[in-house]
């Protein structure tokens, strides 16, 4: 991401979110983004992954311009390359896990591999969980087949935003260890925007987002 | 502070709130509209005589078609013959405006409004002296035209354009509303009535004579007499009109139901941070509650405006049948009484009220603080099929127990809301086996995704299967109804030609002649007479090859020729039957000129002539009373051309007979039939539009509730193009869902017409057919392509926005 600049209107001012952002994550690697409300954190994962276009500056994943993508190529680019974890786990309730997990080869349009979906199942602990809705499921349960979901057709980068923000701190500290090395194992990066230091310290390398620009935090 | 919010409502959410007026707006305006058509199918009728010679006037017409002047001239020249008023009515059309043209002599009109209809006119809008026939008329239909006095004014009339020049009437009441009065020498000119009027009006005073000598092929009644029986006459057709309003009006509430659940489901966490602050269940239901009142208020008045304006248009769509059926031209009051608008807005303001209760009710269980809470119901079946058992075995006991109109159409109102009531839980099975059936594919997921909303979708998906049932039942149900009006006229029409009076009767001298016609083997005749207390009865003259034109429904038909022949029984017409609860061997005190008789029914034949039912005696029991009658039917000699006979006839007519064949008779009948219930589409289509309201608004409340869902997948990586056509094929769903339900829904609501309603309203019964496939062929294809088109908008609203901008919205 380079010279990334993101304003908002809120109907009386423009606030400038991001101003002038560069950011390079490379394979494989865990980067943690932290920051107070507000700062940023969310726009910086939405942008990196094509969900939102930057005012200034250019987006590039693999080697490709997301940001130059008319809206079905970069929508289609995004399913095939990246994986999406939120805060609030966002799981379809109308469908159970093993149904969400379906989800993202059936978007991308390619096979569905059940023995990857077992696989991560168990890796995750949730293979006893497969035929239960979400709403059946606690929260850590949920963030874990989400979890899932995301690293499902295996990409290349996964963006969580705050995943581990509604879970009380031995989950989202399961959870997260969980995300780190499920993430490494399939070879994707991580980027990860996160409130909590504990989370960010699993990660390879923690920058802090401020006046809309990203600083080292160490 | 209340205000506050319900202003800031409306300014953030004009669309919904736009939506929701419009939901009672459009219930409203079927109301205002089909209260004011009703009104002005009795009202309006007879005010004209009555504003030109009194409430308590007197009119005399013939027994069928105009009266000839000489006819006229004959009764004024009575000893002691009241001082007659001569009248003609025309229907005319002035720019779109349905109008009414009244011919009377000038003497009458100078004694009633002190000016005569013909004297010339004052100078017009461009300051010459206009010339012409004048037609005057009351200042607010002049208003109504847009016109001056003096201003030239162009008629349509079926005899061609008729040119008149407008004054004013000052002094006229608001019978002469839309009526203009003209010279009656110069309306029989203008619109070729050369030798006929309509009626005679007389002074009360007259009744005594009127009892004494009028003539008895000549009908009387007073003005009251005739809005009395066209009440009575038109009451089925009232009825059935009331009953579809309601049935507008309660779709109506269906969309109001789920625009109002929309906007609580968008400020659910609006609600549960107001909660947490220390906002009060009481306060927050009353605010709840000030805005559905507001939205009752605001709806309702448009709808008031919104009515007026439909019933005209309802009216031109009634106005021809009225006036072919029961002979009287209606005219729309554009008016609607204080009491009327208020009665409306009230019911208006109490409907939106009733909705809102459940929605206050959804509202009041979120938790104070948690913003993120959704309301998981029970089952849909498990909440209502008590209730719809309850309220299905209600409707039946009323239906069976009470043969009145009311409690069939009430009795199937709760049978409908019943099975209403199970058919959220229906649909929404079927579209999950659907969605089972259809696995991992786009329309699969869209239609497993639309069965986590089914609370939110079950009021909209029950107001479009309650429209498509009522369309498809009410469209088939006239169907079967067209076509066995059909089949009783070619079954009942057996003569080769039916002849009568270019003006007023046949009399005897002119029935033999026509019976000594070369090439005709035998005549049939019939008279009506009507009795004071309106009933009717006619007299027939039947050869043998006529009896087989009747259906009979009790009674042999044998026995019943021969006692009909012999003078010793009657016979009488199914809704003449039913209307006064006789049956076959009853005894019936029969109204002929000679004086009652009392007679036995020997048989109950089918009608579909008139719903107030007559009584068929044979004109043999007329005795030397017989006189003229209204029709003869010629039945032609084997060998004879018709085409022949007609020209015999034109020369031995002279210019005053008029014939018709059979064929043209029932292709006039359907077209009668047609125009008839033009009017039922019209109001079939109206709840059909408005129940695609419901539904719209019932997926944008969708739209909004699984708004997550929807950011997840666009987040995940399903494209702008494939979201909306996931929430296309959501409606498509819907609409599969309810036609699939609409069905054997309209399979019942035909049937409950066809053998209930029907017979209770107008008194005849139809066959017990199965329901012909067309409405379900044409609704199907129509209510697919209208939702495709209804699930554009929220596709669209889904679809457009950027997968950030839907989280965050989300969150």
């Amino acid at each position: 991401m380079q010279g990334i600049r993101r304003t908002f209107d809120d109907g009386e001012r423009r606030i400038r979110v991001l101003d002038g952002l560069d950011l390079e994550v490379a394979a494989g690697e865990r980067v943690a983004v932290m920051g107070a409300s507000g700062s940023g954190k969310s726009t910086l994962l939405h942008l990196a992954g094509g969900m939102d276009l930057p005012d200034e500056g250019s987006v590039e994943l693999l080697g490709r311009a997301i940001h130059a993508l008319e809206e079905p190529e970069r929508t289609t680019y995004r399913a095939a390359h990246i994986g999406l974890i939120f805060q609030e786990h966002n799981l379809v309730d109308a469908l159970d896990a093993r149904e969400n997990l379906r989800l993202v080869p059936w978007l991308t349009r390619t096979e569905v591999d059940e023995e990857r979906i077992e696989s991560l199942a168990r890796a995750l602990g949730v293979e006893d969980l497969l035929d239960r809705r979400p709403s059946r499921m606690s929260g850590g349960q949920r963030q874990r087949v989400a979890i899932a979901r995301a690293l499902v057709h295996a990409p290349r980068l996964v963006l969580a935003d705050e995943p581990t923000g509604s879970l009380d701190q031995d989950t989202a500290d399961r959870v997260m260890d969980l995300l780190a090395e499920r993430a490494h194992d399939a070879g994707a990066a991580l980027l990860l925007a996160t409130h909590s230091r504990r989370a960010a310290e699993r990660c390879d390398r923690r920058l802090a987002l401020r006046g809309g620009l990203l600083e080292p935090l160490d | 502070m209340l205000t506050r919010f319900v202003h800031a409502f409306a300014r953030r959410q004009p669309a919904q709130f736009l939506l929701a007026v419009a939901g009672i707006a459009a219930g409203i305006a079927v109301v205002t509209g089909v209260a004011l058509l009703r009104g002005a199918l009795l009202d309006s009728l007879d005010d004209a005589a009555t504003e030109l010679a009194g409430t308590d006037a007197l009119i005399v017409r013939a027994e069928r078609g105009p009266l000839p002047v000489p006819r006229y001239a004959e009764l004024a020249r009575m000893p002691g013959a009241p001082d007659w008023v001569p009248v003609i009515r025309e229907a005319v059309r002035a720019d779109g405006v349905r109008l009414e043209a009244v011919g009377i002599d000038a003497f009458s009109a100078a004694r009633r409004f002190g000016v005569d209809p013909a004297a010339p006119s004052p100078a017009g809008r461009s300051g010459a002296p206009a010339a012409g026939t004048v037609a005057r008329t009351d200042r607010a239909t002049l208003d109504l035209l847009g016109l001056r006095p003096g201003d030239r004014l162009t008629l349509d009339h079926e005899a061609g354009p008729v040119e008149v020049v407008v004054q004013p009437l000052d002094g006229a009441g608001p019978g002469l509303d839309r009526r203009l009065v003209l010279d009656i020498a110069d309306a029989q000119a203008a619109f070729g009535r050369r030798g006929t009027v309509d009626e005679l009006l007389a002074p009360a005073s007259a009744r005594r004579w009127i009892l004494e000598h009028l003539p008895e092929d000549l009908a009387w009644r007073t003005a009251d007499e005739r809005r009395e029986s066209a009440r009575q006459l038109t009451s089925g057709m009232r009825a059935n009109l009331a009953a579809m309003s309601l049935l507008a009006l309660a779709t109506g509430l269906f969309v109001v139901y789920s625009v109002l659940n929309f906007l609580a489901v968008q400020r659910r966490p609006l609600f549960a941070t107001l909660r947490g602050l220390g906002l009060t269940p009481r306060r927050l239901a009353g605010l709840l509650l000030v805005e559905s009142l507001v939205l009752g208020l605001v709806g309702s008045a448009i709808g008031v405006v919104l009515g007026t304006a439909l019933a005209d248009l309802l009216l031109a769509l009634i106005a021809d049948p009225v006036n072919e059926i029961y002979g009287q031209l209606p005219l729309a009051r554009s008016d609607p009484s204080a009491g009327l608008v208020l009665g409306i807005v009230g019911a208006g303001l109490v409907a939106a009220m009733l909705v809102a209760v459940p929605i206050v009710r959804e509202a009041l269980d979120v938790p104070p603080g948690r913003m993120a809470h959704e309301r998981r119901p029970p089952p849909l079946a498990r909440r209502v099929v008590p209730a719809a058992s309850a309220l299905v075995a209600a409707g039946a006991a009323w239906v069976a127990l009470d043969a009145r109109l009311v409690a069939g159409l009430g009795g199937l109102f709760l049978v409908l809301a019943g099975l209403l009531l199970v058919v959220p839980a229906l649909g929404f099975g079927a579209l999950r086996i659907a969605a089972a059936g259809l696995g991992r594919s786009l329309p699969g997921h869209a239609l497993t995704l639309l069965g986590a909303g089914r609370h939110r979708l079950a009021p909209g998906l029950a107001a479009l299967t309650l429209a498509l049932a009522l369309s498809i039942g009410m469209g088939a149900m006239i169907l079967g109804f067209r076509t066995a009006v059909d089949d009783w006229v070619a079954k009942l029409l057996r003569a080769d030609l039916y002849v009568s009076a270019t003006t007023g009767s046949l009399d005897a001298e002119r029935v033999e002649r026509l019976s000594r016609l070369e090439g005709v083997a035998a005549v049939s005749t019939v008279r009506d007479l009507s009795a004071r207390d309106g009933t009717r009865v006619t007299a027939y003259r039947l050869p043998e090859a006529a009896w087989g034109g009747f259906q009979w429904i009790a009674g042999d038909p044998e026995s019943v020729r021969e006692a009909f022949l012999s003078g010793r029984a009657i016979a009488v017409s199914e809704p003449f039957a039913r209307r006064r609860g006789l049956s076959v061997g009853d005894e019936l005190s029969v109204p002929l000129p000679l004086g009652e008789r009392k007679m036995r029914v020997a048989g109950v034949f089918r009608d579909y002539s008139t719903d107030r039912g007559f009584i068929a005696v044979d004109a043999s029991l007329l005795g030397r009373a017989r006189g003229p009658v209204g029709s003869v039917g010629l039945y032609l000699a084997d060998d004879a051309s018709r085409e022949r006979v007609i020209s015999r006839l034109a020369e031995a007519g002279d210019g005053r007979l008029d014939w018709i064949t059979p064929e043209d008779i029932r292709s006039q009948s359907l077209a009668v039939f047609d125009r008839t219930f033009r009017i039922s589409w019209a109001m079939a289509v109206l709840v059909a539009c408005i129940a695609l309201v419901a539904l719209v608004s019932a997926l944008l409340a969708h739209g909004l509730e699984r708004a997550r869902e929807y950011a997840t997948l666009r987040a995940l990586g399903l494209t702008p193009r494939r979201l909306g056509a996931l929430v296309v094929v959501q409606t498509l769903g819907l609409a599969c869902a309810a036609l699939a339900l609409a069905v054997p829904l309209a399979i019942f609501v035909h049937y409950a017409l066809t053998l209930v309603i029907q017979p209770r309203a107008f008194g005849w019964s139809l066959p017990a057919t199965l329901p012909p496939a067309a409405p379900f062929l044409w609704v199907a294809p129509s209510a697919l392509a209208l939702a495709a088109l209804a699930g554009l908008a929220p596709a669209w609203r889904v679809a457009r926005r950027r997968p950030a901008e839907a989280l965050r919205g989300a969150s």
